[in-house]
C-alpha cells in the first residue's frame, strides 16, 4: 500500500453486480471493500507502470541474430551526415563529447 | 536561440507539448515522470534558454537496455560475449510541431547519442536501440548509419564504438 497521505478522490460508478462481486473478494481478504479496491487499482497501475520498463531486452531472432552480429563485427564506414551532425550540434550547443 | 538540455523535472513546462502524435504527447505529458521516478529510464528535455517559459521544444527518453542471446544457438555465438549484451534504447524522441523542420530533431538526437557514449564510458554499454516510431522516423535514422532489424524494421541498432568513432573523428 502507498504510504502517502489520502489526500484526493477518484469517482468512478460501477455495477451493483460488479460491486456484490469487489464486496465479496474485499470480504475473502478480510479488507474493507473500499480499501481492498484502491489496494488492487493501485496495484494493477505499478503492474502496467513497470511493463513499460520490461520492453528493454531486446530478443533476436535468429536471422536477426545473424545480422546483428555482421554489424557488430563490420569494419566502420564513416558516415557523412552522422559526421557532419555531431559538427553542428557543437558548433550550436558548444557541447562537447567526453 | 541559446538551447538547453536539462533532466525532465516536475517544474519543465511541458503541458502545451505537441509534436502532432497523441501517443507522444500523453508520454511526456502524463508518464515520463513515472517511468523516469521508478528509474525505468531518463527523460531529457530541450528548450532555449533565453524563452522566460522555457517551454519544452523536444525530448527524448533514455532506457538502460539488453539485447537478449538467450533463445539463441551456440553456433552463433562467434567469441565470448557477455549474455545479455548491455545496450541503451532510446524509446521516444520527439519535437514540438511549431520547432520542426529546423534542424533540432537532428540535434536532441546527437544530444542522446553524446549521452550513450558519456555512460557507456562509466558504466558500459556496447550497443544503442532506436524504436522508430513509423517509416519516416526509421528513414531519418538511417541517415546516421542506423540499421533496421530484419524482423521488426522500426527498431534499429548500432554499435557504440561506431558512434564513438564518429564523434572522435
Amino acid at each position: 500500500m502507498s504510504a502517502h497521505f489520502m489526500d484526493s478522490h477518484l469517482n468512478f460508478r460501477m455495477s451493483s453486480h460488479d460491486k456484490k462481486i469487489v464486496e465479496a473478494a474485499a470480504k475473502l481478504k478480510g479488507l474493507k471493500p473500499n480499501t481492498y479496491a484502491r489496494q488492487k487499482l493501485l496495484e494493477a497501475a505499478e503492474k502496467d507502470i513497470t511493463e513499460l520498463s520490461q520492453l528493454n531486452t531486446l530478443v533476436l531472432s535468429e536471422n536477426d541474430w545473424k545480422y546483428f552480429l555482421e554489424i557488430m563485427e563490420a569494419p566502420i564506414e564513416i558516415n557523412l551526415n552522422l559526421k557532419k551532425a555531431v559538427k553542428d550540434f557543437r558548433k550550436k550547443t558548444g557541447h562537447r563529447c567526453s | 536561440m541559446q538551447l538547453e538540455f536539462a533532466l525532465l523535472d516536475e517544474e519543465s513546462n511541458i503541458q502545451s507539448f505537441d509534436c502532432g502524435e497523441d501517443q507522444l504527447n500523453y508520454y511526456l505529458t502524463d508518464l515520463a515522470l513515472l517511468f523516469q521516478r521508478r528509474r525505468f529510464g531518463v527523460t531529457i528535455i530541450m528548450f532555449d534558454k533565453n524563452d522566460s517559459k522555457k517551454k519544452v521544444m523536444g525530448f527524448y527518453t533514455l532506457c538502460p537496455a539488453s539485447v537478449q542471446l538467450d533463445s539463441l544457438p551456440e553456433k552463433f555465438l562467434k567469441g565470448p560475449k557477455p549474455n545479455p549484451i548491455p545496450a541503451f534504447r532510446i524509446c521516444r524522441l520527439a519535437i514540438d510541431k511549431h520547432f520542426q523542420g529546423k534542424g533540432l530533431g537532428q540535434l536532441i538526437f546527437i544530444h542522446a547519442l553524446q549521452k550513450c557514449l558519456d555512460q557507456s564510458s562509466q558504466i558500459g554499454g556496447s550497443i544503442i536501440i532506436i524504436d522508430a516510431k513509423h517509416e519516416k522516423a526509421k528513414s531519418f535514422y538511417e541517415r546516421f548509419g542506423f540499421i533496421s532489424l530484419l524482423n521488426n524494421p522500426l527498431i534499429l541498432v548500432q554499435t557504440i564504438k561506431y558512434i564513438q568513432l564518429h564523434f572522435n573523428s
